[in-house]
């Protein structure tokens, strides 16, 4: 195993640290070798623009979470003819701020790191490549620093996050390869640790598709209660005598807005967009590690598939908080 | 059964439960309906319940009990496939129920 190349500048006069720059770019490039430039830069272009769109979307439906609860217990409130309160509304939140901020904070990692190995992939100029490994270093710091935060001064009532051991583990796992970069090691160092890291990384995808799917479905039964409630309140309104036309209407209009969010919801759920990225993930080490021309382009090939499917699955997050269902409004 | 399986089983009674509610069979003004929509409330806050707790999957007094909750939610699951009447849904229901209370118990 060779050598690590020591990086700290005063350790180098100039135009040593200036030939050291220039033999790790050359290290990091031929990482990516004998594959068409342009196909890579698409693909790992698309990737880049789809991971962040998902983070985005998974920020959304976290968020959404709180909204969707906080509307049902206004609208259970409202027909049981019951008081409305601040500690009501804050106590049906589901996930704390931090909570939000440490499953943010971990997707963004996920991202930064693809988007650091992408750029390996694709053979970018060396400053960008150390660029992209910074920004991915201090993404995967700030999920420690949360987690840890977490664990240490869990919100009161609740318990350390279930994902808090997959994400402790990817970040520190990211943090390795990463150092292994920035620390110009050879190129082979570094598709080593790629591959020897990944196992400890993936289980974060999984841990981030469980919780989507749990905190959809939640919403959607919750969109699902306000339905009955308005279902519910209307067929009681037309027994009543004589019937009340302008709250048959007002209910009507309601169940309308409701059939738009609860549509608008249905196309908000990341699941499989989490699911393509971390297919999109494989793929991308599968190229980075390939070391034959050979094992390169059938991996591209795989890439390219993998991306594609992954940005079709990628959508513009819901607009609607299903907000607009509240009877209260 | 792990809290995923756990919150997946609750999430699935919920789904059959709205599916008679909104269907207006019990009809909307009756006692049953009234009863019915009352334990699926229920229901909707112990599952917030659970999730502003976070399970702990090791624990073996939480897997008992989360293992009664889907022999609960599988008779109901039975029972609504085999139209069962609505007062065995509601009797079932309310099994599903106790269990959470359970699973909440042992947390």
């Amino acid at each position: 195993m060779p050598d690590p190349i020591p990086t700290t500048p005063a350790a180098f006069p100039r135009n040593k640290r200036r030939l050291l720059f220039v033999s790790a770019v050359a290290t990091l490039l031929s990482i990516s070798g004998c594959v068409s430039d342009d196909e890579v830069d698409k693909a790992t272009n698309q990737f880049v623009q789809a991971a962040t769109t998902l983070t985005h979307d998974y920020q959304s439906l976290l968020a959404n979470a709180n909204t969707v609860e906080a509307n049902n217990y206004i609208v259970n409130q409202t027909f049981a003819a019951e008081p409305i309160n601040d500690p009501g509304i804050k106590g049906s939140a589901v996930l704390s701020a931090d909570e939000i901020k440490s499953r943010g904070d971990a997707i963004k990692a996920l991202t930064d790191y693809t988007t650091a190995l992408a750029t390996l992939a694709a053979g970018k100029p060396g400053d960008q490549i150390q660029a992209d490994v910074a920004t991915a270093s201090t993404s995967a710091k700030s999920v420690t620093t949360g987690i840890t935060t977490l664990v240490v001064t869990p919100p009161k009532g609740a318990k350390a996050p279930d994902f808090g051991t997959p994400a402790a583990a990817a970040a520190t796992a990211i943090g390795d390869v990463l150092k292994v970069i920035e620390n110009h090691r050879s190129a082979s160092e570094i598709r080593a640790s790629i591959k020897e890291n990944d196992a400890k990384i993936t289980p974060l995808y999984k841990a981030l598709e469980d919780e989507s799917t749990f905190y959809f479905e939640r919403q959607t039964s919750q969109m699902r209660l306000v339905e009955i409630t308005l279902l519910h309140t209307y067929n009681v309104a037309i027994a009543a005598k004589p019937v009340d036309q302008a709250q048959l209407l007002q209910l009507s209009d309601h169940l309308e807005q409701y059939e738009k969010d609860s549509a608008a919801l249905e196309t908000s759920d990341p699941t499989a967009a989490i699911k393509g990225f971390e297919s999109a993930h494989a793929a991308l080490v599968d190229l980075v590690t390939a070391v034959k021309p050979e094992e390169k382009k059938k991996f591209l090939a795989e890439l390219i598939a993998q991306v594609k499917s992954f940005a079709a699955e990628v959508k513009t997050p819901s607009k609607s908080s299903s907000t607009t269902t509240n009877p209260t409004s | 059964m792990n809290p995923s399986d756990l919150s997946a089983s609750i999430s699935n009674s919920l789904t059959q439960m709205d599916t008679i509610l909104a269907s207006g069979n019990p009809p909307f003004t009756s006692p049953q309906w009234q009863q019915l929509f009352a334990l699926r409330k229920h229901l909707d806050d112990q599952q917030r319940t659970l999730l502003q707790q976070t399970i702990q999957s090791d624990d073996a007094a939480v897997e008992q009990a989360a293992g009664d909750v889907k022999t609960a939610t599988t008779s109901l699951t039975s029972a609504i496939a085999q139209q069962a009447k609505i007062d065995s849904i509601i009797k079932i229901v309310s099994e599903v129920s106790s269990a959470v209370d359970a699973v909440l118990k042992a947390l």
